[in-house]
């Protein structure tokens, strides 16, 4: 199941989940810091419970230490899915 | 030492009778019921028509219709544009009963169901007491005292109480104040009936002879109460000169401390107290004995209904009615 999990598909789950979360669609762009879209550390530990359930993973608090942007997230699922 | 004194100067609410104050005024005096099928649901209530979905989502259902509620209170007060005070002079007191239920009943289900992973990392800060005025305190960034008062059905006086007194002590130059219930869930549908409180008929009619037991319903009251002085040079104050009702208990609890010293005059309305007490209970059983539409039944339970506080909630449980009264006339005698 995992080779068919894309970066693509990975970066549109974590769109959609902070949108739902609240975060503005518009604003929602890789680049985009966390603390810009008010995507504080409670909206990070429900996105981490959904990611581990849809990709199957792991992750901890110290995985988050070094995010800052909505793609530091993508990459860091994305690494943990391909790895 | 001199209190201050208190006004109310901003209202607001969310009822099963509608969102707002005034409607809930039009509808109750216009004998509107807001009963559904044995319930009070405050349907037509949609909380992102208050609050931003984030916040809605951060919220319980109590904490939502306290949100609103004090929305609609703070404008009231004219605080919409900015606080008239030191946010710091500015506290947050709510009460609820339960709180955030809803929450609590739906993560343990993920418990139960899916195992620890699977709970919310929000159900703490949904479900716990002092959401509601943690929450409306964050809304409109009032850093004064902020807490929830929790004792069952009174914990909107006690809260209103309170506040009141940390105006009139100096803790604060202003309170937001209230309650807010949201219980419509299995589990406390489940449990209020098997404790016997529930109305069979599904019909709400405290101080009859054909109650059967309480309705469970849901909303929430917000004030803003101000220290005299400061609302009025604002210029605010409205509510206060209309009905005076914080003016009114503030008085009578400064007489009551004055006059509670004297043992002969708190002897003296102790016996009244019990004879009121006595002919309202005994013209309460002969309504209760006698069939409902008799027309001698009618008289003494308009003189319940007009001279005793109107708080009673009328559990099923036996002989709920008659102590509950009992100490409403006291509490009315008291404060005589």
């Amino acid at each position: 199941m995992a080779t068919t999990i894309t970066p693509q598909d990975i970066e549109t789950t974590i769109v959609e989940n902070l949108v739902e979360f609240g975060a503005d669609a518009d604003a929602v762009k890789l680049d985009a810091t966390l603390e810009s879209i008010d995507v504080d550390s409670l909206d990070l530990v429900e996105l981490t419970q959904v990611i581990e359930e849809t990709y199957s993973i792991d992750l901890d608090g110290a995985d988050f230490k070094k995010i800052k942007t909505v793609g530091d997230v993508v990459d860091l699922v994305v690494a943990r899915v391909q790895g | 030492m001199t209190l201050r004194d208190v006004v109310i100067t901003g209202v607001g609410a969310v009822t099963p009778l509608g969102v707002g104050a005034r409607t809930l005024h039009e509808r109750w005096t216009a004998g509107v019921s807001g009963i559904r099928d044995g319930e009070a649901p405050c349907a037509d209530f949609d909380p992102t028509d208050h609050m931003s979905s984030k916040q809605a989502r951060r919220a319980d259902r109590s904490t939502q219709l306290a949100i609103a509620a004090g929305v609609e209170a703070l404008a009231d007060a004219g605080w919409e544009e900015e606080l008239p005070y030191d946010p710091e002079l500015i506290g947050c007191v709510l009460g609820t009963g339960i709180g955030g239920i809803a929450t609590l009943e739906d993560n343990h289900d993920q418990l139960r169901d899916t195992g620890p992973g699977s709970v919310s990392p929000l159900a703490i800060p949904l479900m716990m007491s002092n959401a509601g005025s943690a929450a409306l305190s964050l809304h409109h960034g009032l850093r004064g005292p902020v807490f929830s008062v929790v004792s069952a059905c009174a914990a909107g006086s006690h809260a209103i109480g309170t506040a009141l007194r940390m105006i009139q002590h100096g803790e604060a130059e202003a309170v937001v104040t209230g309650a807010a219930e949201a219980p419509l869930t299995p589990l406390s549908r489940a449990c209020f009936g098997k404790m016997g409180a529930l109305s069979p008929s599904g019909v709400s009619r405290p101080f009859d002879a054909r109650r059967d037991g309480f309705v469970m319903g849901e909303g929430s009251g917000v004030l803003v109460l101000e220290a005299g002085d400061a609302a009025r040079a604002r210029g605010a104050g409205r509510h206060d000169a209309e009905d005076g009702s914080l003016q009114a208990v503030a008085q009578r609890q400064r007489g009551r401390a004055g006059v509670a010293h004297h043992e002969r005059d708190r002897e003296r309305r102790d016996v009244a107290c019990a004879l009121v007490a006595q002919r309202v209970v005994v013209a309460l059983e002969r309504a209760d004995a006698a069939d409902a539409g008799a027309e001698h039944a009618a008289d003494p339970k308009r003189v319940v209904w007009q001279f005793v506080v109107p708080a009673g909630h009328r559990q099923r449980l036996v002989g709920g009615d008659h102590a509950e009264l009992r100490e409403a006339v006291r509490a009315a005698c008291l404060l005589l």
